[in-house]
């Protein structure tokens, strides 16, 4: 765990990324990463190549729908990302924080 | 319906702005369109990943006035995109902040005969009295903020104030 972060604790350098670093920065907020985890994670990483961000929660649920499961909600997300859904699910998959993000 | 324009002379912060605020309004569903005024398709400051965005979160009404957008957009001419400015014929404040060797003439096909249009920023009087030829009545205003020098048909900032107020719908030219 020793990429250089962001401000916001976001990976700084996209490259550094990988499943382990994953793995510890979601164990450090208490969070045990799963296949439903990585399902989200992935399917994030995918929206980001495409359109360069990542969207608002209810954009992003609209996505996930159509690229992974269409019985996906905000409560699924939320028992997943406890926090903030979006915020947590790029932080682990090693994108900036979303430009909407206050 | 909100209709959202979009101006190749506005800052590129300005741009982005507009599509956080567009990303917001998808987001909750509200409905929204898009119109971009001439250029905005080369002098535009949104990227591709930017517009593939827009077309995948969505975005249905996009209409342009000039050549296409790389998003699904429908033509309009002056008159259509005229009449999608101004629901049930309701008069428009048109603001534009002047900058030298910007010329929105153009735009002028936008302005109906009850509309305004106010001016900001130190304007040389030649020019705006090329302006005034042009726009369609005599509503056509400087703002005087007292910077500089006061010529002939402007406005203090406290009757500009009165007219924002009076008019729900507001078109910035930048």
């Amino acid at each position: 765990m020793k990429a250089a972060l962001d401000n916001h604790g976001h990976l700084l350098n996209r490259t550094e990324w990988c499943q382990s670093w994953a793995e510890q920065m979601a164990l450090s907020e208490g969070i045990e990463m799963s296949q439903d985890h990585w399902s989200v994670l992935n399917a994030v990483q995918i929206i980001f190549d495409e359109t360069g961000d990542t969207p608002p929660m209810r954009l992003l649920i609209k996505l996930l729908r159509q690229q992974v499961s269409d019985t996906i909600d905000s409560r699924y997300l939320y028992r997943l990302f406890p926090d903030n859904p979006v915020r947590q699910a790029s932080k682990y998959a090693g994108l900036p924080k979303p430009k909407h993000c206050m | 319906m909100n209709v959202m324009v979009l101006n190749p002379n506005s800052p590129e912060t300005h741009w982005q702005d507009m599509y956080l605020l567009l990303l917001s309004q998808l987001n909750f569903d509200q409905p929204i369109a898009l119109l971009l005024l001439p250029g905005s398709d080369h002098r535009g400051h949104w990227n591709e990943q930017q517009w593939r965005a827009l077309s995948l979160y969505g975005l249905d009404q996009c209409h342009h006035l000039g050549t296409q957008p790389p998003i699904t957009s429908q033509a309009l001419t002056w008159q259509r995109a005229k009449d999608l400015l101004h629901p049930n014929g309701a008069p428009m404040l048109h603001l534009c902040h002047w900058q030298a060797g910007v010329d929105h003439t153009d735009w002028f096909n936008l302005a109906a005969e009850q509309d305004h249009l106010l001016m900001y920023g130190n304007i040389p009087s030649d020019c705006f009295d090329r302006w005034r030829e042009q726009w369609p009545n005599p509503n056509c205003h400087i703002v005087f903020d007292g910077t500089h020098p006061h010529i002939a048909h402007s406005i203090k900032t406290t009757e500009a104030a009165a007219l924002c107020l009076k008019h729900p719908h507001i078109m910035n030219w930048q």
